[in-house]
């Protein structure tokens, strides 16, 4: 009670001590829990997409397979690497551009602004289209789906063995689509809504009759999901795989962009990683990422942020300990003549030391509450400038989040503060002899 | 302040600290919006068309930028470019033999004679290396990680050191028509990369591309200097690009300057740059015909423009770009200005996070001045009421007590302009080391400093209120009471 008195006496320097620390604190929650945030989103956007191996061409990194030659005879490696038993799923998917309209020819019959035929606005978008073969998907997830169903037509009956025989006229050709929110919306369709799609936009706007008539075919909205890994700014769509190649004209040789793996729970997914390169039978040609590796590998992007960050908190930490150090010695230096008294009526060195380090652990501790407040709703401010700075974020993506591990850093951050700042100094100072204090009463 | 000079050098240390902290960080935003501006003045890009998409998908590119050249008043060069990712492999010329040692290369095993052939020319190859046939000519050795190539010529049998791919960033390009878009300096800037050529290709045309794609190979690449240092090619070694199943022979005709260093995060995806003929990348990559087909389909990634010189003015060129809106609904058209607003939307955030991170350190410094100043008048109460009696009035009070803290700022917020720079200076050589770069990351310039120092000093004014203010408030009986 004496110390908190002896606070309380001083309530200027005491404010603006618990103040400076409380800062600190909150300063380094925001910066903890926005680099856990993200390594947050990451893990958890790869573990609901329940892909436990990435197999792209030799040599390509993962990231950048969509940018590279894709997969030839898809299929055909998916399922010898089922022959591993440790293998539940292998899916091919093939992931290109593609342009849709949710409007039929007749539509686009209307006169502009300048009497010409065509559109008084553009309403023909660019989408990602992801082409599969459900039958051979595993539980690959991070997509919900929101309306109708996901691809009915289990199989890819189109494929007929890589003859695509009838083109999209064929009966084999489902005409399924399932879309993403975004593109529903931008689309302007429902499910059982007619969307027209083509691998190229028309050149003009002379030419969207004559693309919409003879360069696109036409797809049923079978179902609308929801992707927890992209955002609005990436409007996508599925369709079987066989379609999306014919619509890609990638009818030669099955082509695909990659490989999803999913493995049998209790197997090693870095033996199957290193299975599938060294020794499945098309292994040459493959290289396999496993859902860690691709992880640390994202992590990689983060780690910038996340020592910029620590050495912020360092340095602002380092900041607070002169301060506290500071205001402590000269609080202490103060009293040097109250010290002596003390040490003369035969109080014990370690009573006094104990008394001075009562004193500013309760400004410490008080810092570090206050700094726990500030930090929460820091970081509730840097989710709002986040997300109303980016309205295309994924909704999986988790901007901030106050983990035990943050708070653990956080509490040792304070804990040094209090140390180096606080009690060092008052067992240095207060071990002044009774007659050099008593000098200065 | 000179009696207590322990606590004024701890004040001015925490003070300088934060100013430091406050210039390192605020100067990486300011190299970003630097680079920005220089990108936007170098170089007569004005305009430049891209595809909605994330490939190579604008088909039937040249005929896009031969009507934009020829039908446009407006427009004085605009040229096709396509970005992909290749394979550059080489196979390091080791030593040639005489056609009869193909006696000895059997396949499974090798032989005794051709372990001691490897011998004589400084290599070890043990008895365990599998030896391969891949085609009419060509064998391959593979021991343990070291892989050898022979290469049956027609005259002698050529042995290559098979090196491991490089994945790179390739650029297909016009020669003729890209040349028109380097600065004085033979720099161009695309796709966010500055590149500084020290040679340039041979050839102008793109001789490929004539009769549907099957007219004169060249071959001719440039590379960037990173992956021609990390190579360090000589005379007889061979190089190809391509993909695993595709591959073709090219020759090394530039090199030139690039922000990448190979090494860090983009060196972990891709090691280097390199430029070719368009219609040559084009099929290397499947962008030149439509695979089911094979009709000619010509896709590229994007258009750079440069307009007529007499319309060079921003208003201009705005007008230019709404035009090839209009024309070309499905692509998008962005002015260099755009790019700059694109770029300054995208660093907002950054510059908003970075400025709070650093103005709550600052904060802290500045509380510890006022902190420090509310215990200098405390102790100094009875000074102060001496003072106040003898007839000095409260603004007298309130300026010495406000002067201290001042020159207590002010000489932190200067002296931290010292650590400022390096910590600036390490910033990028760590951000640098970690993306894998070559560049200015951050921006150390005097309009900086000048207004770091600025804000510490009117931040650090509003914090020396409080002590100054609670100076001038004392009253002089109760001042005069203290011990």
């Amino acid at each position: 009670m004496n110390a908190i008195r002896n606070i309380f006496k001083r309530t200027g320097r005491t404010l603006l001590t618990v103040t400076g620390i409380s800062l600190s604190i909150g300063l380094a929650i925001c910066i903890f829990s926005l680099s856990a945030g993200i390594d947050l989103s990451i893990h958890t956007i790869l573990e609901e997409s329940g892909v436990d191996v990435y197999v792209v061409s030799r040599g390509v990194p993962v990231f950048l397979q969509d940018l590279s030659k894709p997969l030839i005879e898809s299929r055909a490696i998916s399922r010898s690497l089922l022959k591993n038993p440790g293998i539940k799923a292998a899916g091919p998917r093939l992931v290109d551009s593609i342009y849709m309209t949710g409007h039929g020819p007749d539509d686009f019959r209307e006169i502009n602004a300048e009497g010409k035929l065509g559109l008084k606005e553009s309403k023909i978008y660019h989408s990602i289209g992801r082409g599969r073969v459900p039958e051979m998907d595993g539980n690959f997830g991070g997509e919900s789906l929101v309306k109708g169903e996901y691809l009915p037509t289990r199989g890819d009956p189109f494929y007929q063995n890589g003859t695509y025989q009838g083109g999209a006229n064929s009966s084999l050709f489902t005409h399924e689509i399932v879309l993403d929110v975004y593109l529903a919306e931008l689309l302007d369709v429902g499910v059982g809504d007619r969307v027209l799609a083509a691998k190229n936009p028309p050149q003009s706007e002379e030419e969207i009759l004559d693309w919409s008539n003879n360069r696109t075919i036409h797809f049923e909205v079978v179902g609308i999901l929801r992707e927890s890994y992209e955002g609005s700014d990436m409007p996508s769509c599925v369709l079987h795989l066989s379609e999306m190649q014919y619509l890609m004209g990638l009818t030669h040789f099955d082509k695909a962009t990659k490989i999803f793996v999913e493995v049998e729970a209790g197997t090693d997914v870095n033996d199957i990683s290193d299975w599938i390169e060294e020794e499945s039978a098309f292994g040459a040609e493959l290289s396999a990422y496993s859902s860690e590796e691709l992880e640390s590998d994202l992590l990689d992007f983060t780690d910038v942020m996340r020592s910029f960050g620590g050495m912020i908190t360092i340095i602002t930490t380092f900041v607070s300990i002169i301060f506290v150090a500071t205001i402590v010695v000269i609080s202490i230096k103060e009293r040097t003549g109250e010290i002596g008294i003390l040490k003369a009526i035969g109080i014990s060195s370690r009573s006094v030391v104990f008394l001075f380090f009562t004193e500013t652990m309760v400004i410490c501790l008080l810092g570090y509450l206050l700094g726990l407040l500030l930090g929460v709703l820091g970081v509730h401010i840097v989710d709002y400038m986040v997300i109303s700075s980016y309205d295309s974020l994924p909704p999986g993506l988790v901007i901030t989040k106050i983990t035990p591990g943050v708070l653990g850093k956080v509490t040792v951050f304070a804990f040094l503060i209090s140390i180096l700042g606080g009690v060092v100094p008052s067992y240095l100072i207060t071990r002044v002899p009774p007659i050099t204090a008593m000098r200065r009463v | 302040m000179l009696k207590r000079p322990g606590r004024n050098i701890m004040t001015i240390l925490a003070v300088m600290i934060s100013t430091s902290l406050l210039i390192s960080i605020l100067s990486i935003t300011e190299g970003m919006r630097s680079r920005n501006a220089a990108s936007i003045e170098t170089g007569n890009q004005d305009i430049i068309i891209t595809a909605m998409g994330y490939k190579e998908d604008i088909p039937h590119g040249r005929e896009i930028a031969e009507s934009l050249e020829n039908d446009s008043v407006n427009v004085s060069f605009a040229s096709p470019m396509l970005v992909s990712l290749l394979f550059l492999r080489y196979k390091e010329y080791l030593f040639s033999l005489d056609p009869e040692y193909q006696k000895h290369l059997i396949d499974g095993t090798v032989n005794d004679t051709l372990i001691k052939v490897f011998e004589n020319n400084s290599l070890t190859l043990s008895n365990k290396a599998n030896l391969s046939k891949i085609d009419g000519g060509c064998w391959e050795i593979v021991d343990k990680t070291n892989r050898y190539r022979i290469q049956y010529t027609g005259t002698e049998l050529n042995i290559y050191y098979s090196d491991k791919p490089y994945l790179v960033m390739a650029i297909g390009v016009i020669p003729e028509k890209t040349e028109q878009f380097l600065s004085e300096e033979k720099a161009i800037r695309l796709f966010g990369l500055e590149m500084q050529f020290n040679e340039w290709f041979e050839t102008p045309g793109d001789p490929h591309f004539n009769d549907s794609y099957k007219g004169g190979y060249t071959g001719e690449i440039l590379i960037s200097d990173n992956l021609f240092e990390g190579i360090g090619p000589k005379k007889g070694d061979v190089f190809t690009v391509g993909s695993e199943n595709s591959q073709e022979n090219v020759t090394i005709t530039g090199t030139f300057g690039s922000p990448l260093s190979g090494g860090g995060i983009f060196g972990k995806y891709f090691q280097g740059i390199l430029m070719m003929h368009l219609s040559e990348l084009q099929s290397l990559v499947g962008a030149h015909v439509v695979s089911d087909t094979g009709k000619v389909e010509d896709r590229i990634s994007s258009i750079i423009i440069s307009v007529r010189d007499e319309k060079k003015d921003a208003s201009e060129i705005d007008g230019i770009a709404m035009e090839l809106r209009n024309d070309y609904p499905f692509y998008s058209v962005l002015t260099k200005s755009d790019q700059f607003a694109r770029v300054e939307q995208r660093s907002e955030i950054a510059d908003i996070f970075y400025t709070s991170a650093g103005t709550v350190s600052l904060v802290i410094g500045l509380l510890f001045v006022a902190c420090i100043m509310v215990i200098n008048v405390y102790e100094r109460q009875k000074e102060i009421g001496v003072m106040r009696a003898i007839g000095i009035s409260k603004k007298t009070i309130f300026t010495q007590v406000f002067g201290e803290s001042f020159v207590l700022i002010a000489v932190g917020a200067c002296v931290g302009i010292i650590p400022g720079y390096f910590g600036s200076d390490y910033i990028s050589d760590f951000m640098c080391a970690k993306y894998g770069v070559e560049m200015e990351i951050t921006s150390f310039s005097l309009a900086l400093v000048v207004r770091c120092v600025l804000y510490v000093i009117v931040i650090g004014c509003l914090f020396s209120f409080y002590p100054a203010i609670k100076a001038s408030r004392l009253e002089i009986i109760d001042a005069m009471k203290k011990p």
